[in-house]
């Protein structure tokens, strides 16, 4: 069994992949700033592979995703800065409270659909509340700084070209989870799940907890990704842990593919240039999205991946 | 006490927005199954041309907020027309929700384009002074937000309970197909419902412009009608206007005796906690939808 998904992800195809990105720093050392957007690129891909795993292999709608990005950027700035901890305690605990604030949440599973993503919308509007008005702790809107660069295995990584490499190394450990999570016999129920929740219940499949499972993940990888944010920013403020967040992670997801792991981080790289280059556009930059979304949804709800359908379908990394 | 009678009135003003806003939700939820992310951006929108009409016309509150309504409508209309019915036939109801979340996105940016960013005031004449009178501090503006409201959710009630097309529309609502079956064109009453609900929304929206500002975030203030909705359970037109009025109500007075930083989070857990323990909404008998 463990052969099989082994044997699956390591293609040449994948190979190749791995060792083009491992090589990224090294062609961009001279460019600082492309370095830091791909950097930028690397956090949302986190975000995205985690928001897809509720939305596309789970199928429920997750709106509030940001927020719990928020909860370990803030739990890691919190604790380096005010209680002196390492980052890696504070990069653990990240996750432990992001994941803390999905249970909280995880009573609405037994909503459905539409009830669901209200609620999951309204708690991310909560979380986006607490960060502007919790002065004492965020510091409020005008923003958390002095986080400081982290420290791993007695090296700090100060370096852009350094600290994409603890970017990858999560990326990469955040991928093969996913991946391993999908060809096991939970991959499988939860396709059945998506495809007919009723019949997967009445065959014995525990749907509320593969719910909170997908919930808890989705979370502690959200609450991972806010933290290296904070660690590479040195400054976090609630705007980036809001709606807007939200919808720009569920852009990634849809212009990728709702289902496919790669799409995800090419909707991620995408979708951060745009922003990067409209953002001569000024204010209205994010019109783009809102079209970007409308049009995506009419006419290509399969994203970039299905427009590759015929290949992607015998690719391996087709969960 | 005075003081209470003050907060009272002004909880059940903002209120009726709420209702108003929330009615056009709840609308097209049960009509179409859909979470309308857009439409309390379509509210920001009628705020917004009621500035402009207010600022060159100077024409009364009433007329501002019939011809934002209608303006607001036909936006409605368009965006279903367009934006949602050419997907709504081939299903897949999570793409349709997002798809609305993309139209609140341009409709935000359209009103950034138009109007800028400053927060816009309505003309003086639209604010006037309030006076105390025995002793309480009666803010007309409040008394004509509520009027107007109460007066718009008195004719819907008559509306949906004694004519003919109401009648149509609240059972389209009930089931698009057994209303089909009984000879109702259902594709032409679920555009009514985004009529109805756009002219709804333009008009809330010009009455809590006109009191707090015109701007293009105005649409967090429409979020909370979603909250509305919820406590009215999700869909009945009744249902949605109470839950407006309790909302303003709670939201006001908890802002006055416990915070005014934390009051919309006080409204949004409120929200979560009717989901999990009423689904069937504050009114709702015991029956519950499948869905809820």
């Amino acid at each position: 069994m463990t052969v099989s998904w082994l044997r699956r992800f390591w293609t040449p195809a994948s190979v190749a992949t791995i060792a083009i990105l491992a090589a990224v720093p090294v062609l961009l050392a001279h460019s600082p700033y492309h370095l830091f957007l791909v950097n930028t690129i690397a956090v949302f891909a986190m975000l995205a592979l985690g928001l897809q795993l509720v939305l596309g292999y789970g199928g429920i709608l997750q709106l509030g995703y940001a927020g719990f990005f928020g909860l370990g950027a803030y739990t890691s700035a919190i604790l380096t800065v005010h209680h002196g901890w390492p980052f890696a305690a504070a990069f653990v605990a990240a996750m432990a409270v992001a994941v803390g604030g999905a249970v909280l949440m995880s009573p609405i599973v037994r909503l459905r659909d539409v009830n669901f993503a209200m609620a999951t919308f309204v708690f991310g509007l909560i979380l986006e509340l607490v960060y502007n008005q919790w002065s004492a702790m965020t510091n409020g809107p005008i923003g958390f700084r002095g986080i400081p660069a982290p420290t791993v295995f007695g090296m700090t990584v100060l370096e852009p070209q350094h600290y994409y490499y603890l970017l990858f190394a999560a990326l990469l450990a955040e991928y093969i989870l996913i991946f391993r999570l999908l060809h096991s016999p939970f991959g499988t129920a939860l396709r059945a799940m998506r495809e007919n929740e009723t019949a997967c219940r009445t065959s014995g499949v525990d749907v509320t907890r593969m719910k909170v499972t997908l919930l808890l993940v989705s979370s502690a990888i959200a609450g991972a990704a806010g933290s290296l944010l904070a660690h590479m920013n040195g400054f976090v403020s609630p705007p980036t842990f809001g709606w807007a967040t939200s919808v720009a992670v569920l852009m990634m997801v849809v212009l990728g593919g709702v289902r496919s792991l790669p799409g995800a981080i090419v909707g991620a790289a995408v979708i951060r240039i745009v922003v990067e280059q409209t953002s001569v556009l000024g204010q209205h930059s994010n019109i783009v999205f809102g079209v970007a979304l409308v049009l995506f949804m009419a006419f290509l709800p399969t994203g970039l991946a299905g427009l590759t359908g015929g290949l992607a379908a015998r690719a391996p990394w087709r969960a | 006490m005075s003081e209470l009678i003050g907060l009272l009135v002004f909880g059940l003003a903002i209120g009726s927005i709420y209702s108003l806003v929330a009615i056009g939700f709840s609308m097209i939820y049960r009509a179409t199954g859909l979470l309308h992310f857009a439409h309390p951006d379509l509210m920001m929108m009628g705020g917004m041309i009621g500035y402009t009409l207010a600022t060159r016309t100077r024409l009364p509150m009433p007329f501002l907020f019939v011809l934002s309504g209608l303006a607001v409508a036909g936006l409605s209309w368009l965006i279903d027309r367009f934006g949602l019915r050419p997907m709504r036939r081939q299903g897949a109801l999570l793409n349709l929700i997002i798809a609305t979340i993309g139209w609140g996105i341009i409709l935000v940016n359209v009103a950034l384009f138009v109007w800028g960013t400053a927060p816009l005031s309505y003309p003086q004449t639209y604010l006037p002074k309030g006076r105390v009178i025995a002793g309480i501090v009666i803010v007309p503006q409040n008394l004509v937000m509520l009027g107007v409201g109460l007066v718009a959710m008195v004719l819907l009630q008559l509306f949906f309970t004694r004519t003919v097309v109401g009648q149509a529309l609240r059972a389209t609502a009930e089931s698009p197909v057994a209303a089909q079956l009984m000879g109702i064109r259902v594709e032409r009453m679920m555009t009514l419902t985004f009529l109805l609900s756009g002219f709804l929304a333009g008009g809330a929206g010009v009455l809590v412009a006109s009191i707090v500002y015109a701007n293009f975030d105005l649409g967090l203030i429409g979020i909370k009608s979603f909250a509305a909705a919820v406590l009215g359970g999700f869909g009945q037109v009744g249902g949605a206007m109470v839950g407006g009025l309790v909302l303003g109500l709670v939201e006001t007075i908890g802002a006055f005796y416990v915070s005014s930083a934390y009051k919309d989070i006080l409204a949004y857990t409120l929200l979560i906690v009717i989901l999990l323990v009423r689904p069937q909404g504050l009114l709702g008998a015991g029956r519950t939808r499948p869905d809820g």
